[in-house]
């Protein structure tokens, strides 16, 4: 099973070292979505089939927090599993995140650490197969 | 180092340079006798406010944005190659060492924003033109080239003023520690502290 990801981050190298890191993990994808803040995220989303969004926090126009609890609110993509990669340190703020469902991934980030949160929250792992 | 906080941006910077870039800092003996020919530089500044507001600037020289932009994305990177890849490099790494630095001074409750990342014509010496001191420097000398980061720390929140230090910034012991040494720093933050007291 190949999955469909959504990458959502200001930092155009940024989201092109995560779609490689996507790879060098060995997770299957299948169509890679580029936002470059939250309302673009949302706009991909309600244009496309997506299976995992990977979503930075500090963006311009809407931050990554308000894109989250935004697709909570829609039922149409509430589910969709959400992980954070950002810089953040504020346990708080990581707090509110993980409480309302989504999984965080500190930056500087080693591949395999993605590797692992997608396979525990999507349940696909570096082989396609579900876990 | 002057102080702990020059330590702590000196340890924390090192640690992004390492793992984002794979740049390392080179052993005493390793570096070139007389120090490097001095070369033009970009400099990006990242602000953030919260518990304390200011700006962390990062310049390195231009001929590094290269290796920047090459190292974070890995020599077998078969994307299109796009030339603003080299400054969005130099902005993200600054991001990165900003939102690695600000919890291990002030905490890991205190909440920040941080802003996105600009260029600033001038540099370093522009910033610091109008007697603005920085609270923490540090200059890696690295195989690619030399990096000089800056912090600027300019006010804490007004609201949280009756809060005991450690409370205000949300810190703990080790923290109270670089929080006694930068209100020891000269420049406006000190000018806040004194007017508080």
């Amino acid at each position: 099973m190949a999955l469909n990801v959504l990458v959502v981050d200001d930092s155009a190298v940024m989201r092109a070292m995560i779609i490689k890191t996507l790879g060098m993990a060995g997770i299957p994808v299948g169509e890679v979505h580029q936002a470059a803040n939250g309302q673009e995220g949302l706009d991909a989303l309600g244009e496309h089939w997506i299976d995992l969004g990977i979503v930075d926090i500090n963006m311009p126009v809407m931050d990554g927090e308000e894109m989250i609890q935004r697709m909570q609110a829609d039922p149409n993509v509430a589910e969709i599993p959400v992980i954070v990669v950002s810089t953040e340190g504020s346990e708080t703020r990581i707090n509110r995140l993980v409480q309302i469902g989504a999984k965080f991934i500190h930056k500087p980030f080693a591949p395999e650490t993605l590797r692992d949160i997608v396979a525990e929250i999507t349940g696909v792992t570096d082989n396609g197969q579900r876990a | 180092m002057d102080n702990e906080l020059d330590e702590v941006l000196t340890q924390v910077a090192e640690q992004v340079f390492e793992s984002l870039v794979f740049m390392f800092p080179l052993d005493e003996e390793e570096q070139a006798p007389g120090g490097r020919e001095p070369c033009a530089e970009v400099t990006v500044r990242v602000s953030f406010s919260g518990p304390f507001s200011g700006c962390l600037l990062v310049a390195v020289p231009t001929e590094m944005l290269p290796a920047l932009s090459t190292n974070m994305l890995g020599m077998d990177y078969e994307g299109p190659a796009r030339p603003d890849h080299e400054d969005d490099a130099l902005k993200e790494l600054a991001n990165v060492v900003c939102g690695n630095l600000l919890p291990v001074i002030a905490g890991p409750q205190a909440v920040f924003q941080v802003y996105a990342p600009d260029f600033v014509a001038g540099g370093l010496a522009a910033e610091t033109a109008g007697g603005r001191t920085p609270a923490a420097t540090t200059h890696l000398i690295l195989n690619e080239g030399e990096a000089n980061l800056a912090l600027f720390i300019d006010r804490w929140d007004r609201e949280a003023r009756n809060d005991p230090p450690e409370r205000r910034w949300g810190m703990r012991p080790p923290y109270s520690t670089l929080h006694r040494l930068a209100l020891s720093r000269r420049g406006p933050f000190v000018t806040n502290v004194q007017r508080e007291r």
